[in-house]
């Protein structure tokens, strides 16, 4: 307990230094972020260190709309675009066996973009996923789209998803070989990830959001069906209270990561004035 | 650092009507985030900003979603113009959301980005 508490605390001071960003980025960088967590899951027995990483950013970035001079703004102008994407992310624990979710993902994509009415994104990506010692990783390359939208059941509420069709190359996943042998053919994955936030906004609650991520492999080898490695998914339920307050549930498990994991977060944020 | 100052001009004063009005954005309660506060709060604090995931495809385009709103409500409850005729809207669209995408830019950097490029009723001349 005594620890916890000190590893809290430690996290507060030092948290916010690790976070480079506000409004001076590079033009190349919209994230880079190095956050200390903290998390407790199912199997472990006392709170985890962690840091959670998110680097990201475009090249080539291009948007154009329709040229409209004069004083009138049109807020509902169309505009398209291109840019080039990348992005690091995943979360590094002190012990990687405890890592409820052990998958770090770096990935480049070429996208087209179009807002309007709603707001989209279609494009190619590649990308390397791998558990964080780097024991299990794969390649996956493919088509990827993303779509977004407001007002959607609710006032104010937000539906987002993301989805990616391609192939996977698992010739350096440990796990997936040790099943197989040397039978590590590429093979047809499909993954999405889903995102609803409900805007409650009552005295004391201010929203529900949802995040739900889900694998899929097509054709998987009936020993890959027994093993439970062709099918993964990963739910999270937050409810955000005020003052930053929330408490947040996650279930299920992500690829590389055979541990189905509960876990479960209560957290709060401090502004220091 | 930013000389832009956040006061009770129409800008400012709209953005957080904006943001925090019931029927409109209700990113906040008033109770919560007074209009003095509100300069320091950041784009995460905000209910818009997903807090589930980091996954930039979706943050960014949620952000134009929530620009187009707050531009839209901004050219509907007040008497602006462009602060340049020669700017394309789609432009001023793109400036905003990268605002909105910014989860560490504040709702002051979003109001001077706002005076940046809309020009506000007490801005023209009078006469």
């Amino acid at each position: 307990m005594k620890y916890t508490i000190l590893v809290t605390l430690i996290v507060m001071l030092i948290g916010p230094m690790l976070s480079y960003g506000g409004t001076d980025k590079s033009k190349y960088v919209d994230d880079f972020d190095l956050k200390p967590v903290i998390f407790d899951s199912e199997e472990t027995n006392s709170s985890n260190l962690g840091i959670d990483i998110n680097i990201n950013g475009k090249f080539l970035n291009k948007k154009f709309g329709s040229n409209d001079d004069g004083d009138y703004i049109n807020p509902d102008v169309k505009i398209g675009g291109y840019h080039i994407a990348y992005s690091l992310k995943g979360l590094l624990a002190e012990n990687s066996s405890k890592n409820p979710k052990d998958f770090l993902e770096a990935r480049v994509s070429a996208n087209y973009f179009r807002s309007a009415s709603a707001t989209f994104k279609v494009g190619v990506f590649v990308k390397s996923e791998s558990d964080q010692k780097f024991n299990n990783r794969q390649l996956a390359y493919g088509l990827t789209a993303t779509f977004a939208n407001d007002d959607n059941f609710a006032s104010n509420d937000i539906l987002a998803l993301h989805a990616n069709l391609g192939q996977v190359d698992p010739s350096e996943d440990a796990a997936r070989e040790a099943i197989l042998g040397n039978d590590l053919d590429s093979y047809d994955r499909a993954d999405l990830e889903l995102l609803y936030i409900y805007n409650i906004g009552t005295a004391n609650i201010d929203t529900f959001e949802v995040n739900y991520r889900y694998f899929q492999e097509f054709g998987a080898k009936q020993s890959i069906e027994d093993a439970d490695l062709d099918r993964f998914r990963l739910a999270t339920y937050r409810l955000g209270f005020k003052n930053i307050l929330y408490v947040a549930y996650s279930s299920g498990e992500l690829p590389l990561n055979k541990k189905d994991n509960q876990i479960y977060e209560v957290g709060f944020s401090y502004k220091f004035e | 650092m930013s000389n832009y100052k956040w006061k009770a001009n129409l800008c400012c004063i709209a953005t957080y009507k904006i943001l925090e009005g019931d029927n409109l954005m209700d990113q906040f309660e008033e109770e919560d985030i007074s209009f003095d506060d509100a300069k320091d709060t950041k784009m995460k604090e905000l209910r818009y900003f997903p807090k589930t995931t980091t996954n930039p495809d979706i943050i960014e385009l949620i952000a134009y979603e929530v620009a187009r709103k707050y531009l839209k409500l901004m050219v509907k409850g007040y008497s602006v113009k462009k602060e340049k005729s020669q700017t394309k809207s789609s432009d001023i669209l793109v400036l905003l959301a990268s605002v909105f995408r910014n989860k560490d830019a504040s709702i002051k950097s979003l109001a001077e980005k706002a005076d940046s490029l809309i020009k506000f009723s007490d801005e023209l001349p009078r006469g």
